[in-house]
């Protein structure tokens, strides 16, 4: 950086008003090791947009030397020391080097910040002297701290040390536990199985999250054993982990526990609740599933993925008879309906074609849309009477849909009927669709009768002939 | 329709492309979400492969094309008064907070500032309107970077799932029901000024200045943390000091930003620019 502008920026940080030095403090962004210090004092600044323009400029200067003057923040108040411990983090590897020497540090809050900032950033190229202070600090949260550090660095060295650190205090035996967990390590399993028998519910809990964690099958037997003698909250726990150890033991209420957990408020859980039942194929649980997957807002992010999640779930049932029997459930909503019909359809149980045909008369776009498509892909006589006949709807949509699913099955009795449709539509988006069906039932043929149609449509349909060209039949 | 498949190379260059431009990030998991959601513009486009779609959105456009591409990635699913707790909040709290702290003033400032098609500064419309503020002037602006939806929001005509949440009087006296479509009207249409604004570019933000209020919910999710750092740091520039930011209730600034202070007002979470 030019020294004018730097001292321009410097004298913009000192003054009174603070988005000028807001803007300054962001523009020593591109600055070297002369703006290090001023940042870090404009880091006490009493204005909050200021002190994280700082924050985030010593983020991107990231030099040794920049990591070397932020450390003794680490010594100061709250506010500046969770300040210096989000820069050294996101400096990453480079800082590394330079906590060494604070692994002895006389304060056991500066041992701790160092050992969970090696943590957050996943390096450390001297692992041992932190199975020293697993072993040998003074301090449990700093045990712990290096308990759950040695987890995610994967020192498995470790791992012997750790196993002896769950008979340690509660709060480092959860991060034994929680590193052990990381190594997916079956010979662990042994040791953290005496931890069943802890009088501490909460270490009992732990340790059978941690072996669903790990997935060792010999943990199983073990388990189920435990589940005898487990409370309702620990019998939940085993069943989770069960399932994620792929095992699920034939006990009573085992599929009732398992639909209850589909209306746990945790996401996971309700995952686990879909590969458990998924696993005992328990066809009374679809109505739930589709209920679950209609529940999903899909405007809210994520819940797309979501809403795939538990289809691609209730898909794995294959056809029956409970997911034909959601389509009549009054208690399903419109949308759990709609998703129970597209999976029918590609599925093409034809068991469900009388119930589709029936919601080609429903009042909401949605269900007869999706109707229309599933009996599409069925490919049925009845599904083509169908179709036919719902070329004619008065909805534009489901008019469209149904020359799409004509096309798709390539039905040679509805080339008629939609090159008369084709004379009648006035939606473009519906002629589009018309013409592609007509392509694919036989090209040849309405390419041949192509004279009949107003200039627009002839130079739709070459066009669409030309693209889809090697797809038409002929 | 006919399925064309996506390599993996296109999805990252697309997946690349788009993030370079809008900051959006669409992680590896999302590629089917990409492969359906840009398969009816390549039929529509009577294109053959996503590699022919990616030369034309990257160097044939006049920038519809980008939009367009924006439009798809996006959820632009909304409704009216989503998230209430939020909005009464606003309502009860944040404007009167406002006045009180800034007496007489004059016009107060609301940005919507990724307002899909239109139902979020619809609803902050009619409930100013409702609050019959004496004296004082508002503006509602209300912006995205996807130009269809824009146009959408102009026109002022929403389906049965858009009004769902509009309680009754609302319905009654901001509404016109025609067939199966509810038409806003004018009298809340006139009162929101639209415009396209691409939140992470920084001289588009720019435009938009001395807000008191800006809503931006359930937008940062679509960002990398970089990116939400930038867009955040735009959105409190924009802000006046003492101005209130909005995001969505699951969201949080949290890692993201300190520059706020977060109150919490009947369970809202709300960053105030200090």
């Amino acid at each position: 950086m030019h020294t004018n502008r730097l001292n321009k920026l410097l004298r913009d940080l000192d003054s009174a008003d603070a988005s000028k030095k807001r803007s300054a403090a962001e523009a020593m962004t591109e600055g070297d090791e002369r703006v290090i210090y001023p940042l870090i004092k404009a880091l006490r600044d009493e204005n909050f947009g200021v002190q994280d323009a700082a924050m985030r400029s010593l983020m991107e200067i990231k030099k040794e030397s920049t990591a070397y003057m932020i450390l003794p923040l680490l010594r100061e108040d709250s506010f500046l020391r969770n300040t210096a411990i989000i820069i050294l983090k996101e400096m990453g590897k480079i800082a590394v080097p330079l906590f060494r020497i604070l692994l002895t540090d006389k304060d056991d809050d500066v041992r701790k910040f160092v050992l969970d900032l090696i943590y957050e950033i996943e390096y450390c190229d001297y692992p041992e002297e932190i199975v020293a202070m697993l072993t040998d600090d003074s301090n449990a949260n700093v045990r712990a701290s290096a308990a759950k550090t040695l987890g995610k660095l994967k020192y498995k060295e470790s791992i012997p040390h750790l196993e002896h650190a769950l008979q340690d205090e509660e709060w480092v035996c959860f991060s034994a536990l929680e590193a052990l967990s990381d190594f997916k390590d079956s010979a662990s399993v042994p040791s953290i199985l005496k931890l069943l028998n802890s009088s501490s519910e909460a270490v009992r809990f732990a340790a059978i999250e941690a072996l669903g964690l790990i997935s060792a099958p010999e943990a199983c037997d073990p388990l189920i054993k435990h589940m005898a003698t487990a409370d309702e909250l620990e019998k939940k726990g085993i069943l989770k982990s069960l399932v994620q150890i792929g095992y699920i033991p034939s006990l009573p209420r085992i599929s009732e526990m398992l639909i209850e957990m589909l209306s746990d408020e945790d996401w996971d859980n309700k995952i686990v609740a879909l590969k458990g039942l998924s696993i005992l194929k328990e066809q009374k649980a679809i109505n739930r599933m589709v209920d679950l997957a209609g529940s999903l807002d899909t405007s809210v992010p994520d819940n797309e993925e979501k809403q795939k999640a538990v289809v691609d779930f209730i898909r794995s049932f294959g056809c029956n008879d409970e997911l034909t029997n959601v389509l009549s459930d009054p208690s399903i909503k419109f949308r759990g309906k709609a998703i129970a019909i597209t999976v029918l359809g590609e599925l093409k149980c034809f068991d469900a074609v009388p119930a589709l045909v029936a919601f080609l008369k429903s009042d909401i776009r949605d269900v007869k849309r999706s109707s229309v498509i599933s009996l599409g892909q069925m490919n049925s006589e009845e599904a083509k009477d169908c179709l036919m006949e719902a070329i004619n709807d008065s909805d534009s949509h489901v008019r469209k849909t149904a020359a799409s699913a004509l096309g798709q099955i390539r039905d040679r009795s509805a080339f008629e009927p939609l090159i008369k449709m084709l004379h009648e539509e006035h939606y473009t988006d519906v002629i589009d669709e018309i013409i592609i069906a007509l392509l694919m039932i036989n090209g040849e043929l309405l390419l041949s009768r192509i004279n009949e149609f107003s200039p627009g449509i002839i130079n739709k349909i070459e066009s669409y002939s030309s693209t889809f060209g090697s797809e038409v039949s002929c | 329709m006919l399925s064309i498949p996506l390599m993996d190379t296109t999805f990252k260059d697309l997946r690349d492309y788009i993030y370079e431009h809008s900051g959006i990030y669409i992680a590896d998991t999302k590629k089917y979400l990409i492969e359906n959601r840009l398969a009816r513009i390549l039929q529509d486009k009577k294109l053959s492969s996503f590699e022919e779609y990616l030369k034309i959105v990257k160097f044939c456009s006049n920038g519809n094309e980008l939009s367009r591409l924006f439009d798809a990635v996006t959820t632009n699913e909304t409704y009216f008064f989503r998230e209430i707790d939020q909005l009464n909040v606003f309502n009860d709290d944040l404007v009167p907070n406002l006045l009180k702290q800034n007496k007489g003033m004059q016009s107060l400032k609301i940005w919507s500032a990724a307002c899909s098609s239109g139902e979020e500064p619809y609803s902050i419309a009619m409930m100013l309107l409702e609050k019959k503020l004496s004296n004082m002037h508002y503006e509602i602006h209300a912006s995205d970077i996807c130009e269809s939806v824009l146009a959408s929001a102009k026109k002022g005509v929403y389906s049965s799932y858009s009004i769902r949440n509009v309680p009754q009087p609302y319905l009654d006296k901001y509404f016109s029901k025609n067939d199966q479509l509810y038409n806003l009207s004018p009298a809340v249409s006139k009162s929101v000024n639209f415009k396209k604004i691409n939140l992470i570019d920084e001289k588009n933000v720019k435009s938009v200045r001395g807000m008191d209020i800006i809503f931006c919910r359930n937008v940062l999710i679509y960002f990398d943390s970089k990116a939400k750092q930038k867009v955040v740091s735009h959105l409190y520039n924009a802000l006046n000091p003492g101005g209130y930011l909005i995001i969505g209730s699951s969201e949080s600034l949290h890692s993201v930003t300190r520059a706020f202070r977060p109150s919490v007002i009947k369970k809202v979470i709300i960053y105030q620019k200090v």
